[in-house]
């Protein structure tokens, strides 16, 4: 079929030779456009290494937010879930104690960070026993969906 | 390009987004050039389908592809700036195969490209059908197409390239049929670029070549 008067055709044919030639051009040629067109080549570097710069940032910023909205929403599905803890203070802590006594024993999950139950406040130690019953390694405690 | 790149790509041979990130950095200010120009060609290529978008929109939608890895890169395959020329050109076309209405909202393509769960991707733009042109858009590529001759009337030797090239001719074709040594055409190519670019011709930014 003619190209006749598909000048589209035509002009995307001449423009390809042009740009094949910029991928073919050595660095001097690419230096001497760069001198005739009134570029920088240097600045000119430097500003589309910011571009990408800015690029770069966008596309981890938007990662960590979409990594924030997930944990967000796990953090929702804890709340919404009611567990069968002791009721007092005193109870939740001791059961607490119990639980790291017995995985100590066994060589077991929980870390040093459990240790100091002293420091750790009421609600403190409310929140960790709830951790503990979703990972399932409360003994008697299951979790209702709330 | 687009085709190469959609072929499933096994995880231990696709750069990371690391490697990605290493490989625009190691860039020298020549390749940024490089870059540069050949999405303006691109970009001037599009016309009116272009719409508000220049070549550093269509280098960041490459960039925004590799590392997002909707996109990925067979480092054993191609060197980056042979990917990153295949990605302009693919992007390009995909843009210009897109409808566009005033009401559409843009969105960035690579959000679109999906990956099935043998890492085939496919881009659902490259199944739609070429858009025609308008009638308004025909006409400017017709008087660009005038203005370059009539910018090389006097260039006996341009005249035979953008003979053959509106033709259909490649480079290799181009040579071969007016008996072009590689140096000879390349000189030929070479003057004939600068001059374009003198002239502002295919500038997206300069002169009336989009449809307004």
């Amino acid at each position: 079929m003619s190209n006749k008067d598909r000048y589209d055709l035509q002009l995307t044919n001449v423009v390809r030779h042009l740009s094949q030639s910029i991928v073919d051009a050595t660095d001097e040629e690419i230096r001497e456009d760069a001198r005739q067109a009134g570029v920088d080549l240097q600045a000119h570097a430097a500003n589309m290494k910011r571009q990408f710069e800015n690029i770069a940032k966008g596309l981890r910023q938007k990662k960590l937010v979409a990594a924030k909205e997930a944990y967000e929403l796990e953090v929702g599905k804890l709340r919404e879930q009611s567990f069968n803890l002791p009721s007092s203070p005193t109870e939740r802590r001791a059961l607490l104690q119990l639980v790291a006594a017995k995985h100590a024993a066994g060589g077991g999950l929980l870390t040093a960070k459990f240790r100091d139950f002293d420091k750790l406040s009421d609600s403190d130690v409310a929140s960790l026993l709830e951790e503990l019953a979703v990972l399932g390694l409360l003994p008697d405690t299951g979790s209702e969906s709330g | 390009m687009g085709k190469e790149a959609a072929r499933k790509i096994p995880e231990e041979r696709a750069a990371t987004p690391e490697e990605v990130h290493a490989a625009i950095e190691a860039l020298t200010p020549a390749d940024w050039y490089r870059l540069r120009k050949f999405a303006n060609y691109y970009i001037f290529l599009l016309g009116e389908k272009a719409g508000d978008r220049r070549a550093d929109d269509l280098l960041s939608e490459a960039f925004t592809r590799f590392l997002e890895r909707t996109r990925k890169w067979d480092k054993t395959k191609v060197d980056f700036m042979g990917l990153l020329f295949g990605a302009i050109e693919s992007i390009s076309d995909n843009w210009n195969r897109k409808k566009s209405t005033p009401t559409e909202s843009p969105i960035l393509a690579s959000s679109l490209i999906v990956e099935d769960e043998d890492g085939m991707s496919s881009d659902p733009a490259e199944t739609f059908p070429s858009v025609s042109l308008s009638a308004a858009q025909m006409l400017i590529y017709k008087r660009t197409l005038e203005e370059i001759d009539a910018l090389f009337a006097d260039d006996s030797e341009v005249q035979m390239l953008l003979e053959a090239s509106r033709d259909g001719y490649d480079p290799p074709g181009v040579r071969e049929l007016w008996g072009f040594t590689q140096k000879h055409y390349n000189a030929i190519v070479v003057r004939m670029r600068r001059n374009i670019e003198k002239a502002g011709i295919t500038d997206p930014t300069k002169g009336s070549h989009h449809v307004q």
